[in-house]
């Protein structure tokens, strides 16, 4: 059985390793179980193994860096979906190990000035350029090892930025809409309004994430085997 | 005809695209108006392989690895990619003004373009080994790309003591990827000093302490491309 990989940031990553405390309480509203997310249902859908590679927090240095360890367990006929994340994410490293740095003020001690530099260095398009050129060595890696590759962006600016370029080419999962427009559009619905408020999160629910297991299994249904 | 490719920093340029580099002009002119050739030439001349020389002075490992990934898809069957990674600290920075890279690494910097203090928690964040393990993560993408495409890929470091020289000796030995990996070690016989056992010199010593630079001078590049060819063919 071939088997589907994901990479990305929390909109990617499982319940379970997502590493935020609200999904703790989601669980514990939802009498101890988690829903399945997208990236379950889709591999369910067309009939692959999965392995779920995204993790909370992360900018598109991490992700890039999480595909080039895992490379090697990809083979011909599987089916790769990267998501690319915000492009002002960077990271540090704190002796134990990367911290991932995204926008809002530095809680510890770290310097906020140095910080409030950084992001604004890295709003510069040179920084999605940057994420082109990852996309460049993976596309010829996919060729050369034949499985199947798709991107999807969390980032609307910068999806935005790449629109005119994007439609229509099959590696680009692209809706019309913004991501999240297009799954509430659809019906889908954030935790915190499935919990009525009582968890503080806008990461997609249940049926969030069943509305955009199904908007990705739409797009790439025509271009696997 | 088969292509070398070779991609990191100063000490991969080489004396190519030299025009702005004052030392590289003075050698120039001490040498009576000629540039020696640089290693990757005298390589891919010893190989009879075409060159494409993507060294760029004053990279960083970011940059570089953003070369190859530019670039990669002109490598073909039986190719020669030879990177040579350089120091952890550079970094790059967006030159907002004329919207391209700038190039940074310890030492000096100028303050219209990053604060001293941003630069100095970067650059000391950039000692970390987890920026080493970045780059060993980066050659193994590399490292599967050239097994599917059936290019060689060879790896070495400018910065002396950390990528490569990190890795313990007996470990290091077996890896073949690692250009002089049967030589080097992390105390003392980096790639710089087997250079100067063989009688490789730098342009400041090659012009008497006339032109300080550290850079390689002409026989510094000669015996690099000599130790280079012998660890390709072997």
């Amino acid at each position: 059985m071939n088997t589907l990989f994901t990479f990305g940031c929390s909109y990617t990553a499982d319940f379970e390793t997502g590493n935020l405390i609200p999904y703790l309480k989601y669980k514990e509203y939802r009498g101890g179980t988690y829903p399945k997310s997208w990236t379950t249902l889709l591999s369910e859908k067309i009939g692959m193994n999965i392995k779920n590679y995204g993790i909370g927090g992360t900018g598109n240095q991490s992700i890039f860096e999480q595909f080039c360890i895992h490379c090697n367990e990809i083979n011909e006929n599987d089916v790769v979906i990267i998501e690319w994340s915000f492009i002002h994410r960077y990271r540090i490293s704190n002796d134990i190990i990367w911290r991932n740095i995204s926008l809002g003020p530095l809680l510890e001690t770290n310097n906020n000035e140095v910080h409030d530099v950084i992001i604004q260095d890295r709003t510069n398009k040179l920084y999605v350029d940057e994420v082109f050129n990852f996309i460049n060595l993976i596309d010829e890696f996919s060729k050369s090892k034949k499985f199947k590759i798709f991107y999807w962006f969390a980032e609307e600016e910068m999806k935005e930025r790449l629109s005119k370029d994007m439609v229509g080419i099959e590696k680009y999962i692209f809706w019309e809409k913004p991501l999240m427009g297009t799954v509430f559009d659809l019906g889908g619905i954030t935790i915190r309004e499935e919990t009525k408020h009582i968890v503080g999160d806008d990461h997609f629910g249940e049926l969030g994430h069943q509305i955009q297991s199904n908007i990705i299994y739409e797009h790439i249904k025509q271009h696997i085997n | 005809m088969n292509t070398l490719f070779t991609f990191g920093c100063s000490y991969t340029q080489g004396f190519n695209r030299s025009e702005n580099n004052n030392f590289y002009r003075r050698f120039k002119e001490y040498r009576n108006g000629n540039l020696p050739k640089d290693w990757p030439t005298l390589l891919s001349e010893k190989l009879g392989f075409e060159l494409k020389n993507y060294g760029e002075d004053a990279s960083g490992n970011n940059q570089i690895f953003q070369e190859i990934c530019s670039r990669c898809d002109e490598f073909n069957d039986g190719d020669i990619v030879i990177v040579g990674w350089t120091f952890i600290d550079r970094y790059r920075w967006v030159d907002y003004e004329n919207n391209t890279w700038k190039k940074h690494g310890s030492g000096h910097i100028d303050e219209n373009y990053i604060t001293k203090s941003t630069h100095e928690e970067i650059v000391y964040n950039r000692t970390h080994p987890f920026y080493i393990e970045e780059i060993y993560n980066y050659e193994k993408i590399i490292d599967e790309l050239s097994f599917n495409k059936k290019f060689k890929v060879y790896y070495w470091s400018a910065a002396e003591n950390s990528i490569i020289t990190n890795i313990p000796t007996e470990k290091l030995r077996k890896i073949k990827k690692y250009i002089l990996s049967d030589q080097i070690n992390l105390e003392n016989n980096n790639l710089r000093q087997i250079i100067t056992k063989k009688s490789g010199l730098t342009i400041n010593e090659e012009t008497n302490g006339f032109i300080p630079d550290d850079h390689l001078g002409e026989s510094g590049h000669k015996v690099q491309s000599e130790l280079f060819y012998k660890h390709i063919i072997n």
